[in-house]
C-alpha cells in the first residue's frame, strides 16, 4: 500500500521524489515516529499510553530549563522525568492493575500541567548555537533526527524479535492469563514497556526542543491520537498480541508521504482530514474483516492432517 | 481477587462515612479560606461552567455503560457550533435543532462502525473525529462564524427564574439521560450489553441496535452542547473543542462508571462533573493557575479509579 502510494503521488507530482523531498518526509515522521515506536511496544501487550504527548512537552522544557547545568545532566535530568513517568503509568497499570485509558489520562493531565508549573505557561527560548545540533545537526549528511530514529526502530526491532522481553510482550499482549500460567512475570514486563515507552517520548521531546531551540509546554496535545492513527494504520492490533516496530514504519511513512503528497498537490488541510480519517475507518474495517471472516482452509489444519 | 496486604481492610460503610467526613470537613474548610465560593452568583456561575462538560459527559455515559466509547464528541461540538450560528441566521429553532440532528447522525454513523464492522471504539471514532473536523472546516472555510442575533443567544445567555439557561439545559438533559438508563427498556438492554454484549445477543436481545443507538444519543448530546456554547459565546470556531471528549471522560470515571461497561450511572456522573468543576473554581478563587487545576485533575483521575477497584475488590 505504501509503495501503491508512493508511485501514484510521483506519477501525480514529480516533486515528490526529489531527494530533498524525501528528505523532508523522512524528517517529518521521525520524531513522532520515536514516540510511536515505544508506544507500539505498549499496545503490543495490550496497554494504551495516552501520556506520551505531554511527556514530550514535560521532557522540552526540563531540558531547556535545565541547560545551565550542561548539556548532559540537563538531557539526563530530561530522560529521567520520563522514565519517572513511566514508571508511575507501570506500576499503577501492571502491579495495580487499573485501566491504562484513565490512569493515562490522569497521568497526561498531571504531566502537562507539571510542564506548565515548570515554565510558568510560557515557551522557554533555548540558547541556540551547540544546543541545536540534536534536532538540527547531521552525521554523514544524515539528519541527526533520522538516524536516531532508525536507531530506535532497528532496535525495538530486534528487541521485539529477537529478545525474552520481545517475545513476552507479544505473548501478554495475545493471551494475558496464558502468559501468566508459562510463567512470564506478566507485571514487570508490563511495566518496563511503559518506562521504555516514556524514555522514548522524553528523548523524542529533546530532540523537538533542541530542532525548534525552544521548550514548549504545549506541544504534543495531539500526539498521542496521531501516533495510535498511524501504529493502526501500519497494522498493529490495539487488543494486542499482533504487529511489530516495522507495521508501525510503515504507518508513520503511510501518513507522512499521504500528508506530504497532499501538500505538494495543494490540497486543502481540511480535504487532508477527511482523507486521514477515510484511510483510517478503512483500515480499521479491513482489519476487522480480515479477523471475523471464515479462515481459508489453508490455515487451518484438518483434524486428519494434524 | 485477593485483596493486596497493604490496602487497609475497611469495608465499605466505614469508607462511606469516611468520604462524608472529609467532605463535610472540606465545606468548613472551604468556607473558612474562601468566603466568595458561597455567594449564589458564584454557585450558578460554576454551574454555567461545568454546563456544557456535563451535557457531553451525560451522553458519554450512555455511551460508556454500553461498553462504549466515543472520541469524536470535540468535533461534533465545534461542527454543531458552526452550524448552528449559519443556520439560526435563516430561522432560529432550525439552526438549534439542525446541528442535534446531525450530530445524532454522526453519532449514528460511529455506532455502525462499531457494531456491524466491529471496529475498535478508539479507532472509529478517532476516524470519525477527523472527517467531523474536516466538514466543519469545509463548511466554514476555516473561518470563524459570528452571531449576534439576541433570539439565537437566548439559549447561552438568558435565565429562568435566577437559574441560567445552560444551567436548564444541563440539568433537564441529566434527568432525561437518568430516566433513559434507569426506566426504560433501552437502559435495561444497555446494561445488559455493556456488561456481556455476547449473552445480550443470545439472550435475543437487538444488541448492535442498541450500541447503535448508544452513540447516536451521545452524538446528539454533544451537538447540543455545541449549539449551547455558541449560543453563549455568539461566536464559534471549526476547530473548537480540542480536549473536551477527555474532560467529559475524566467526569464520567471519576464519577465511577466503568470503563468496561455494564455499571455506572448519571448521578455519578453529575458527581464527578461538579466535583472538577468546584476543584477549578476554588482553585481559580484561591489564586491558583491553570497549571496546579491540571496536576489536580490528574491526580483525582488515578485516585477515584484506584479508589473504584478497591471497592469491587473489597465486595469480592
Amino acid at each position: 500500500m505504501l509503495a501503491a502510494l508512493a508511485v501514484g503521488i510521483s506519477i501525480l507530482e514529480i516533486r515528490f521524489i526529489q531527494p530533498a523531498n524525501l528528505r523532508n518526509v523522512l524528517l517529518q515522521m521521525s520524531i513522532d515516529g520515536i514516540v510511536s515506536c515505544g508506544l507500539t511496544l505498549v499496545i503490543l501487550c495490550g496497554g494504551l499510553d495516552l501520556s506520551v504527548g505531554a511527556v514530550t512537552a514535560l521532557s522540552g522544557v526540563m531540558f531547556v530549563i535545565a541547560l545551565p547545568l550542561g548539556v548532559g545532566l540537563a538531557g539526563l535530568l530530561a530522560l529521567l522525568a520520563g522514565a519517572s513517568v513511566g514508571l508511575i503509568n507501570g506500576l499503577l497499570i501492571g502491579r495495580i492493575k487499573l485501566n491504562a485509558l484513565i490512569v493515562t489520562l490522569g497521568t497526561m493531565a498531571a504531566v502537562q500541567g507539571t510542564a506548565f508549573w515548570l515554565s510558568r505557561g510560557n515557551p522557554i527560548p533555548g540558547p541556540g548555537g551547540d544546543f541545536e545540533m540534536l534536532g538540527g545537526g547531521a552525521f554523514l549528511y544524515i539528519p541527526l533526527p533520522i538516524l536516531f530514529f532508525g536507531l530506535v526502530a532497528l532496535g525495538g526491532h530486534l528487541l521485539l524479535q529477537d529478545t525474552q522481553f520481545g517475545r513476552d510482550l507479544y505473548a501478554i499482549g495475545g493471551n494475558r492469563e496464558a502468559a501468566r500460567l508459562a510463567d512470564i512475570a506478566v507485571e514487570s514486563r508490563e511495566c518496563w514497556a511503559y518506562v521504555v515507552c516514556a524514555l522514548l517520548a522524553a528523548f523524542s521531546g529533546m530532540i523537538l526542543a533542541s530542532r525548534l531551540n525552544t521548550g514548549s509546554p504545549i506541544i504534543g496535545q495531539d500526539t498521542p491520537l496521531q501516533a495510535i492513527a498511524a501504529i493502526v494504520l501500519g497494522g498493529t492490533s490495539l487488543s494486542g498480541g499482533r504487529g511489530g516496530i516495522v507495521s508501525t514504519v510503515i504507518g508513520m511513512a503511510i501518513v507522512a508521504v499521504l500528508s506530504n503528497g497532499l501538500n505538494l498537490l495543494n490540497v486543502p488541510p481540511a480535504y487532508q482530514w477527511a482523507i486521514k480519517g477515510f484511510v483510517l475507518i478503512l483500515v480499521a474495517g479491513l482489519d476487522s474483516a480480515r479477523r471475523h471472516s471464515p479462515r481459508p482452509s489453508t490455515q487451518t489444519p484438518s483434524p486428519r492432517a494434524s | 481477587m485477593q485483596v493486596r496486604s497493604w490496602f487497609p481492610r475497611w469495608h465499605t460503610r466505614e469508607l462511606n462515612v469516611l468520604a462524608s467526613l472529609i467532605g463535610v470537613l472540606s465545606v468548613l474548610l472551604i468556607y473558612w479560606t474562601t468566603p466568595a465560593f458561597f455567594t449564589s452568583g458564584n454557585v450558578f456561575n460554576l454551574l454555567r461552567q461545568v454546563a456544557i462538560n456535563g451535557i457531553i459527559a451525560s451522553g458519554m455515559t450512555i455511551v460508556m455503560i454500553g461498553g462504549g466509547f466515543d472520541l469524536s464528541v470535540g468535533a461534533v461540538l465545534a461542527l454543531s457550533g458552526v452550524l448552528a450560528i449559519q443556520l439560526a441566521k435563516t430561522n432560529v429553532w432550525f439552526g438549534m435543532l439542525c446541528p442535534v440532528a446531525l450530530g445524532a447522525g454522526a453519532g449514528l454513523m460511529n455506532g455502525v462502525l462499531v457494531s456491524r464492522f466491529a471496529i475498535n471504539p478508539l479507532i472509529a471514532t478517532l476516524g470519525s473525529r477527523y472527517l467531523v473536523y474536516a466538514s466543519a472546516n469545509l463548511f466554514t472555510a476555516g473561518f470563524i462564524q459570528y452571531n449576534g442575533n439576541p433570539a439565537f443567544l437566548v439559549l447561552g445567555r438568558n435565565s429562568l427564574g435566577g437559574v441560567p439557561a445552560p444551567v436548564i439545559v444541563f440539568l433537564s438533559v441529566a434527568l432525561i439521560s437518568h430516566l433513559i438508563l434507569n426506566h426504560a427498556t433501552f437502559g435495561a438492554a444497555l446494561f445488559a450489553v455493556g456488561s456481556n454484549e455476547r449473552a445480550a445477543f443470545f439472550s435475543g436481545l437487538p444488541s448492535r441496535n442498541i450500541l447503535t443507538l448508544s452513540y447516536a444519543a451521545t452524538g446528539a448530546c454533544a451537538a447540543l452542547a455545541g449549539v449551547v456554547l455558541a449560543s453563549r459565546l455568539g461566536v464559534a470556531a471549526p476547530d473548537a473543542g480540542e480536549g473536551y471528549e477527555l474532560d467529559a471522560i475524566a467526569a464520567v470515571v471519576i464519577g465511577g462508571t466503568s470503563i468496561l461497561g455494564g455499571a455506572g450511572s448519571i448521578l455519578r456522573t453529575l458527581a464527578g462533573v461538579l466535583l472538577l468543576g468546584v476543584l477549578s473554581n476554588l482553585l481559580l478563587l484561591a489564586g491558583q493557575s491553570y497549571e496546579i487545576q491540571r496536576i489536580a485533575t490528574g491526580l483525582i483521575i488515578v485516585l477515584s479509579v484506584a479508589f473504584d477497584l478497591y471497592r469491587r475488590r473489597s465486595r469480592q
